[in-house]
């Protein structure tokens, strides 16, 4: 009997104890979920090729199974990066004899160009297929297929530099030769009625470019922007629709007489990373130009990442999202990322770098050294995109005019980059919360000082239940009657809505006057207590007033049509689903909470206080303002502070009652989007553990952390209050 | 007291006698702001009367036939249809000045949409003919026009005779359609039920790694034949099914528009049709308790714009009672930790603290929770280990009726706690001491005389907490609700209750059907009848809390032992 005792006991400890920590454990979830957020970004070295000298071009597939490097001699090597062994060498047949002096590949790696001392260009294509063993094993073999050789120029000179990139639909090759002339080679593939696919090919000079300037040649993904870098830090950019045109040159590094040195063109195809002879590295895409005052566009330096040690030698962007690696003169390889501006991480240098690769799916880097050997190495980075600047602070995205805060989690298109900036949604929060208790404090507050003080306890018993049913209402229906009743009516009667704001304290007063007035046999009737029964009817009169007046004065005030007006005369949009609507059902469901702690914490006042007072001379409604309501500040204060954490936190009537757009105003007439709402509407779709995901928990955890400290303020606050009047 | 002695000001002001002006006097005995916190108290109180009078009138009108009105425009094309709101020409508008109503006018297949507005300066007449019918059909929403003929097997009716025998056939053909339906869906739901049985368990075999041994192979081919066999035997109840359906399809209506466009519809398609204008009170009260009874017991159909909610009835039901299920035995057992075992103290205060205020966490934070934790982590884990053959769909590595259920039931944990805490600490020591003294031990005590003395106050806990889990929506909606379930939560195929599956809910049927449906205004009778039943369950609910609340207190005031 005494072990089954000992053991329940210790049974509903163990449990009890279980629940209350797994309860808090849920904060600690949501803040490991979104944790990995802010985690630096990992690399470690997963294996080291010798015996590849002379490196111009590294590729690797796509699970990084297979890599191959190209010398000078014609030929691919293809090695295994995990295991650091040389796999097999795919001579390159119709190039035999020539030396190779340049070569270029797309993002994905799977196509190349390369080009020889004399001369000649040829495109590679290289089919990486991943073969699935019995055992589970998965290895992956490479297919070579060459293209048509061409020739540039007179054949004599040899390519010195290359740039390339392969659609669906052809290719653009932009090829310096050693004279200093820059030719673009296009291929386009067409296919003919019966379906066949035709393969034709142009040719043709980049005119403007003096010989033995250029440094370094660029081509978007798409083939439509080329980007020439000059000896004097100039960046020329050309589009290139069906013959190349010249946009204008800029300043790519900005210390003038310094070369540029690397030249990578990000995802997407807008922004064009510059590295400089003096380590510089900005990214640089074409932005409505403040200084013109027609607003022209032009190339302005958006992103100044970094400035490194020594010049920059090789540059990398990933094919995922708009990083990039970058490597310096004295070998040290860094991880940047373009938008926030940050370097994620860098490793020391060890011997110059000659070649560099982003694995395509931008989780492993592969180096080529002078001294002749590959370096693999692992990177995780999965969200590379997000800092707290990312977060909170203004960030210029490509596409804008101006650095701003923005939340667009999602878009069209694959190269779409998620801006996840917190601040619009904050202030939804604070602008949607504050206007609910804007219009539910005054309410709740007075209501609670008369229902503690003067109500008579009879109607006291009736209107009690009322108010706990409002407490009850779930805010879907409350969201709905806001939605989809107030919202479309409120829109032809604001004015008189307004009125009827104005109206319901003056009839208040007024009648309170005229009560005076009439003979005392009526007025008796209704004792002190029980006047809320004579108001509910004038509060009905006055809103019924205003209505009815509400034409009137529009037509008085507004030309006949408040909106057309407020549009008009102001500039202010006028959303159907906007803030007087989500205050309303807001403050409905926020009434409840603060009329039930405050008149708890004044009806908690010692009667003592309120007897003194009175004998004292006081009038009621003096014991009341200068007696009760001083003595329950804190509660006051505590309940208010409760119903702002109700209002912070609250869902579907912001998702049912306002428009969900995260816009920054904080105009009456507009809606907003509110942390949780947004939660809402964007979980479902937000990939298990990606960058969304994440930030939605992110932006849970600070709502938790919100309201759990206002509540813990507020109710550490009522204990007090509880402790200092306990002992009357 | 302190605070009245170190204030001379306010006494200085309350003693001086009430003289002065009649405005002085007011302001010092201060009536009028009296008044003013009256008004406020009054304004909550007509917020609150004004929403349930909305909801109700909204949702109990939702469901009444409306008369059906012929106008002519004047530029001579007719209508036919219900007039839903009349209203003001806005200034900037043409026309200002003058009204439009707007107009149910039907036929979607003929015209395109359902609702239309009309300036009233622009109509020629208005009547109501007493021979126009509503039909509402399966598809394409109402019908409204009049009855031509009716053709069946062997015959055809016109004229006056057309629209009795209509009427009569609608009874015959709900009855064959209902007794297809079942046949169908029993049928039809056996075998696919079956063939996807075998289906993972050929998978599962396959993951195991022995579909190469002959074992293997040879229980992979006696499914097959299981699947195979299964295919036949519905094949066979084909012909009887298609013979039904094709008998079905020979009665057939047809009906003509306002316009004037003649139509023929099978009878199978309609669900009811009533001739509004000629009914009476009496008869439209019998069209609206038939609306209220399918409203209450039949699917949804129109992408949930009409039909009834049952599902989602059903849903909300089974939910809150799996959530019940979970947070009762939960919260009681952390409060009589709390209050029974546990040494107060500042880090049980804390407990305390933390516990109650988890009630003021946004609830989306614990939808949160749940998908990331629950449905996610713990769902996708069992998964994996349970249902690899499934894989890559989620079986419970998504949201789900459990795991609703379990967010719902976290959610509401501290409701539960926070009363059953509140129940034991009532319990007067004299009765403990009483059974202490009869020598039953802590745990007896505990079971078997504290414990039943606060049921009626965690039985108050519970159903506040039912009624709080009813009401709430957004953490469901990212744990397992759906706007469209294919099937019940609970249904004749073994297991019976499939905690795995998505599940519909009424409060976020409110929501779906009223803000993202593609039909808002058809779909507004539905929306306030589901808002009106969602208010009456959460309502009673809390009155139910309410009651047995009091009723405690009375309880202890009078059975208190001192």
């Amino acid at each position: 009997m005494i072990l089954l005792d000992r053991a329940a006991g210790l049974g509903i400890m163990g449990g009890g104890a279980f629940i209350v920590l797994a309860v808090i454990g849920i904060l600690l979830f949501v803040v490991l979920e979104a944790y990995p957020l802010f985690r630096p970004a990992k690399i470690w070295p997963i294996a080291t090729t010798a015996g590849l000298a002379d490196v111009r071009l590294l590729g690797v597939d796509e699970y990084r199974d297979l890599a191959y490097a190209l010398g000078s001699a014609p030929s691919i090597r293809l090695f295994d990066p995990v295991g650091g062994k040389t796999v097999s060498d795919l001579p390159l047949d119709s190039l035999a004899g020539a030396s190779l002096t340049a070569a270029a590949a797309s993002p994905r790696h799977d196509r190349l160009v390369v080009g020889t001392s004399d001369g000649r260009i040829q495109e590679i294509d290289l089919g990486f297929s991943p073969v699935y063993h019995e055992d589970g094993r998965r290895t992956t073999e490479a297919e070579m297929e060459q293209g048509r050789v061409r020739r540039i120029g007179e054949g004599t000179l040899s390519v010195r530099r290359l740039a390339f990139s392969s659609q669906d639909a052809g290719s653009v090759t932009l090829a310096e030769t050693s004279d200093g002339r820059i030719y673009v080679l296009r291929e386009v593939v067409r296919t003919t009625l019966v379906g066949e696919a035709v393969r034709e090919h142009a040719a043709l000079e980049l005119g403007g470019v003096k010989p033995s300037r250029a440094t370094a040649l660029a081509v978007s993904e798409s083939g439509r922007a080329i980007f020439v870098g000059m000896e004097d830090g100039g960046v020329q950019a050309w589009s290139l629709e069906e013959e190349p045109r010249f946009l204008e040159t800029f300043q790519g590094v900005e210390k003038p007489g310094v070369p540029v040195t690397a030249l990578a063109v990000a995802i997407g195809g807008n922004t064009v990373i510059v590295g400089g002879g003096d380590g510089s590295l900005a990214g640089w895409f074409r932005s409505r130009d403040p200084a013109s005052p027609q607003g022209a566009k032009r190339f302005m330096p958006v992103h100044r990442i970094a400035t490194l040690p020594s010049q920059v030698v090789a540059l990398a962007p990933s094919g995922r999202d708009r990083g990039f690696v970058s490597a310096d003169g004295s070998g040290a390889v860094r991880l940047h990322f373009l938008t926030n501006e940050r370097t994620l991480l860098a490793l020391a240098g060890d011997g110059a770098v000659r070649a560099l690769a982003f694995a395509p799916k931008a989780d492993g880097i592969l180096v080529a050294t002078e001294s002749g050997e590959a370096r693999h190495y692992g990177l995780h980075n999965p969200h590379p995109e997000i800092s707290l600047r990312a977060l909170f602070g203004k960030i210029w995205y490509e596409g804008y005019d101006r650095p701003d805060r923005v939340w667009q989690s999602t878009g069209g298109s694959d190269e779409f980059e998620g801006k996840f900036n917190l601040v619009p949604l904050l202030f939804g929060t604070i602008k949607g919360t504050l206007y609910a208790l804007l219009f539910a404090v005054p309410i709740a507050l007075l209501a609670a000082i008369y229902a503690s003080q003067f109500l008579h306890h009879r109607i006291r018993n009736v209107l009690k239940p009322a108010i706990e049913i409002m407490a009850a209402l779930p805010s879907v229906v409350l969201g709905l009657i806001a939605g989809l009743f107030l919202a479309p009516r409120l829109e032809t009667i604001v004015p008189g809505t307004i009125f009827s704001l104005v109206l319901l304290p003056v009839f208040f007063l007024g009648a309170s006057i005229l009560w005076k007035v009439f003979p005392a046999r009526w007025t008796d009737r209704f004792p002190t207590g029980t006047e809320v029964i004579l108001l509910i009817p004038i509060a009905f009169l006055a809103i019924w007033s205003g209505q009815a007046l509400g034409p009137l004065l529009e037509r008085a005030l507004f030309a006949g049509d408040f909106r057309h007006w407020l549009n008009g005369a102001h500039g202010v949009r006028y959303d159907q689903r906007n803030c007087i609507v989500v205050g309303f059902a807001m403050g409905f469901a926020v009434i409840p909470i603060i009329f039930t702690i405050c008149e708890d914490a004044l009806s908690a006042v010692p009667q003592g206080l309120v007897s003194g007072s009175i004998a004292c001379g006081a009038s009621r409604w003096q014991t009341a303002l200068q007696i009760v309501l001083p003595a329950a500040g804190s509660g006051i204060f505590s309940a208010i502070m409760i119903g702002f954490g109700r209002a912070v936190g609250e869902t579907m009537i912001v998702l049912m009652a306002t428009g969900n757009t995260p816009i920054m105003d904080w105009s009456i007439f507009n809606g907003m989007r509110t942390l949780s709402a947004n939660i809402a509407v964007e979980v479902p779709e937000a990939p298990y553990r990606g960058t969304l995901y994440r930030v939605l928990f992110f932006s849970g955890f600070l709502l938790f952390l919100t309201t759990f400290i206002v509540n813990t303020a507020a109710e550490v606050i009522r204990l007090r209050l509880k402790r200092k009047y306990g002992n009357y | 007291m302190r605070r009245l002695a170190t204030r001379p000001r306010e006494i200085e002001a309350t003693r001086r006698p009430l003289v002065g002006s009649v405005w002085v006097q007011l302001v010092r005995r201060g009536d009028p702001f009296v008044w003013l916190t009256g008004g406020a108290l009054a304004c909550a109180a007509v917020m609150v009367l004004g929403v349930l009078a909305i909801i109700a009138s909204s949702g109990i009108g939702a469901m009444w036939p409306r008369p059906l009105t012929r106008i002519v425009t004047k530029d001579g094309s007719a209508y036919l249809g219900q007039i839903i709101a009349r209203e003001e020409i806005p200034s900037y508008a043409e026309g200002a000045g003058g009204h439009r109503i707007l107009m149910r006018i039907g036929n979607r297949d003929l015209y395109g949409v359902d609702f239309k507005w009309f300036d009233e300066a622009d109509l020629d007449s208005r009547s109501r003919p007493v021979d126009a019918i509503v039909m509402e059909r399966l598809e394409w929403g109402h019908f409204y026009g009049t009855v031509e003929a009716v053709r069946f097997p062997g015959g055809e009716a016109t004229g006056d005779a057309a629209w009795p025998r209509l009427r009569r056939e609608i009874r015959e053909s709900r009855r064959r359609s209902t007794e297809i339906r079942r046949m169908e869906s029993r049928e039809v739901g056996r075998t696919n039920a079956e063939i996807e049985k075998t289906r993972l368990a050929i998978r599962r075999i396959e993951l195991s790694g022995e579909a190469a041994t002959p074992q293997g192979k040879a229980s992979i081919e006696g499914l097959r034949e299981r699947s195979a066999e299964a295919v036949r035997r519905f094949e066979a109840l084909r012909p009887r099914l298609e013979g039904l359906r094709a008998a079905d399809a020979e009665y057939r209506v047809i009906v003509r528009s306002a316009r004037g466009e003649t139509r023929e519809y099978p009878i199978s398609h309609i669900v009811r049709a009533f001739r509004p204008n000629e009914a009476g009170f009496l008869g439209l009260v019998g069209v609206y308790l038939s609306r209220v009874g399918e409203f209450l017991s039949a699917d949804p159909r129109e992408s949930n714009t009409e039909g009834g909610i049952f599902p989602a009835i059903f849903g909300t039901v089974l939910m809150t009672l799996l959530m019940t299920i979970a947070v009762v035995p939960l919260g009681v057992l952390a409060a009589l930790y709390l209050r029974e075992y546990a040494k107060q103290g500042t880090v049980i205060s804390i407990l305390r603290i933390a516990v109650n205020n988890l009630a003021g966490v946004p609830s989306i934070v614990f939808g949160l929770f749940g998908l990331g934790f629950f449905a996610y982590a713990v769902g996708g884990s069992i998964d994996h280990v349970l249902f690899p053959e499934r894989l890559p769909s989620p079986t419970f590595g998504g949201g789900g009726l459990l795991w609703a259920s379990l967010t719902l039931a976290l959610l509401t944990v501290p409701v539960v706690i926070v009363a059953t805490e509140e129940a034991l600490a009532a319990v007067p020591r004299g009765i403990r001491e009483g059974s202490i003294a009869c020598g039953a031990s802590k745990f007896q005590t505990i079971t078997r005389i504290v414990v039943p003395s606060a049921a009626p106050g965690i039985m108050t806990g519970a159903i506040l907490a039912m009624a709080r889990g009813a009401g709430e929506v957004a953490p469901l909606m990212i744990t397992g609700v759906v706007k469209l379930a294919p099937k019940l939560p609970l249904d004749g195929q073994f297991p019976f209750l499939h905690l795995e599956r998505k599940f519909m809910h009424l409060g976020f049927h409110i929501y779906d059907v009223g803000f993202q449906s593609p039909n808002v205004e058809a779909a507004k009778p539905m929306v306030y009848a589901a808002t009106l039943l969602l208010i009456a369950i959460v309502v009673l609910l809390n009155l139910a809390a309410i009651l047995i609340r009091n009723r405690l207190r009375e309880k202890y005031r009078t059975g208190a032992f001192g």
